[in-house]
């Protein structure tokens, strides 16, 4: 830990007071503005700091003042060496506007190897939200159970949740993640279609804060359960109906009921939806070309969906469009082997091939950083 | 004109339209109690001079953005002591601006100082035990890294 240079007219003079006494209210103005790692930082500062700084109020509010679009990714990978086992990475984008600097890479070493213990090969990361990412193991044998983390890659934390009692082994799951707002509750949905017995969606809703499962009728539709964003209180998912209508629907967190979203006029077969700096978009064709890509700019008005084209040149394989980073760079997942960073005003990209990265990117996710705390919202039900 | 005196007895004339980017002063006008001077005994004239400085510049280039961010970057270039007693005022006198001006150098200045620059700078005696303290360094390996 080296001590920061200081410019001379700011070095802190040890024995006399250098700051008048700073009232409370702006001493916690001051340190809403710091990043993730200085509050923990300054946590070990005194004891009043550290009771300040682990507030859940703090923490919400600080959440608030620094959220904006992702730049972080987060995924599986294994390492180029031998035992080559998977782990999760996480790559943090240095400046956007600094083309040429790479990204960091970094192991997430949790205190518990969660991949081995989620039965690595079936477990995937399915959804982020406000600095909470959450890791899904499907059961996809009998005799296997459903594992899910809630980790938190900036402070390390997670908790272990309590696999659903209602889906039976061996059936499909997907999953995702959000936040209800009104009762400041996280919330995993759960989607299993029970086929070949049923063709119909069952939804499973998890709360945070009671620890405890509830399905929600089935519904009559299928949901595209690989593909969900979590978005203005409700996650979306691609739907299509048994006469092979397609839709997006919007599972309202707080109220728990579904509501269709309309989508552009069109034919058109989409094949992902993703959350490009707070707006919904929707991924509808892809050539070797290029790739059409819809974006809601007003949520909830038809008519603000507006087409652009993302140019990908000479590339064979679905670009999985993983997150706006900046104000108009969207990064692409090129076959879960490279990332490309696209700029859409200047149509030009960067291609960054992650080194120290031994087997494909999967499951790749931004998120942002956040202080916010899974243990906090569990701390009713779960033993410590 | 708007007269205003620092708890030092310094004298400062400043145009009314600009002194109301202060709300206290703005609300201390309506109130009607600006009739000769306004007396502002919590900020010394060093530091009315600077704030006045701050006010006169975004009141004339208000539409000038760049201008006004680079005035912003070399106005906050001062001392630490200066800079917390433009905190003061700033808060004191309910200038917006330049409340989240300072208080986002101070952030960014103290962002990745060590836990014993930090408590030399808000002059904070640590009341931790040193077992307190390293357990709580421990569990925040994430944040030291």
């Amino acid at each position: 830990m080296s001590p920061k240079k200081l410019h001379q007219s700011q070095m802190p003079v040890a024995k006399a007071a250098l700051a008048p006494n700073i009232p409370e209210e702006l001493t916690v103005d001051i340190l809403l503005r710091l990043p993730p790692k200085s509050i923990g930082k300054f946590r070990c500062v005194l004891k009043s700091w550290r009771s300040l700084l682990s507030d859940p109020l703090f923490i919400t509010a600080h959440l608030t003042l620094h959220l904006h679009y992702p730049q972080k990714l987060i995924f599986f990978s294994s390492s180029p060496v031998p035992p080559s086992s998977r782990s999760i990475y996480t790559l943090t984008f240095t400046t956007a506007d600094n083309p040429g600097s790479e990204a960091v890479l970094q192991k997430l070493t949790l205190s518990e190897n969660i991949l081995e213990n989620t039965s690595s090969k079936y477990a995937s990361i399915v959804g982020s939200c406000n600095g909470l990412v959450l890791v899904l193991g499907f059961r996809m044998e009998i005799g296997f159970r459903d594992t899910m983390y809630l980790i938190n890659p900036t402070t390390m934390e997670f908790v272990k949740l309590p696999a659903s009692p209602l889906v039976r082994e061996a059936v499909r799951i997907g999953g995702a993640l959000g936040y209800d707002s009104s009762n400041d509750d996280y919330k995993i949905v759960t989607v299993s279609c029970d086929e070949p017995t049923s063709n119909e969606t069952s939804v499973d809703v998890f709360s945070l804060r009671s620890g405890s499962w509830k399905r929600i009728n089935s519904l009559p539709y299928h949901l595209d359960f690989r593909s969900s964003v979590f978005l203005n209180g409700a996650i979306h998912w691609l739907a299509r109906s048994d006469s092979g209508d397609h839709s997006v629907i919007a599972f309202d967190l707080t109220c728990e009921k579904f509501n269709p979203v309309p989508i552009p006029r069109g034919e058109f077969d989409p094949l992902k939806l993703a959350d490009l700096g707070g707006c919904l978009a929707m991924v509808v064709k892809q050539t070797f070309h290029q790739m059409d890509i819809w974006m809601m700019q007003e949520y909830g008005i038809g008519e603000s969906w507006t087409k652009f084209s993302v140019p990908t040149p000479n590339y064979f394989y679905f670009n999985d469009i993983v997150c706006l980073l900046g104000d108009d760079n969207v990064v692409l997942n090129v076959k879960d082997q490279k990332l490309v960073v696209h700029n859409l005003t200047e149509n030009t990209r960067r291609d960054m091939v992650v080194a120290g990265i031994g087997g494909h990117l999967r499951y790749l996710i931004g998120f942002s950083e956040s202080l916010v705390s899974p243990i906090y919202y569990c701390q009713n039900w779960r033993a410590t | 004109m708007i007269v205003l005196n620092s708890s030092d007895g310094a004298t400062f004339e400043v145009e009314e339209s600009v002194a109301v980017q202060s709300q206290t002063i703005k609300h201390m006008i309506e109130d009607n109690c600006a009739d000769t001077s306004i007396p502002l005994p919590n900020v010394n004239g060093v530091t009315l001079a600077r704030v006045l400085e701050y006010i006169k510049k975004h009141a004339e280039a208000k539409d000038d953005e760049e201008g006004l961010k680079s005035f912003d970057a070399e106005f906050v270039k001062v001392d630490q002591a200066s800079l917390f007693e433009i905190i003061l005022a700033a808060n004191y006198l309910d200038i917006k601006g330049l409340l989240d001006l300072t208080c986002q150098t101070v952030a960014d200045q103290i962002k990745d100082l060590t836990v014993e620059e930090v408590r030399a700078i808000f002059n904070i005696m640590n009341d931790f035990t040193p077992e307190e303290e390293a357990k709580l360094r421990n569990d925040h390996a994430w944040a030291f890294e």
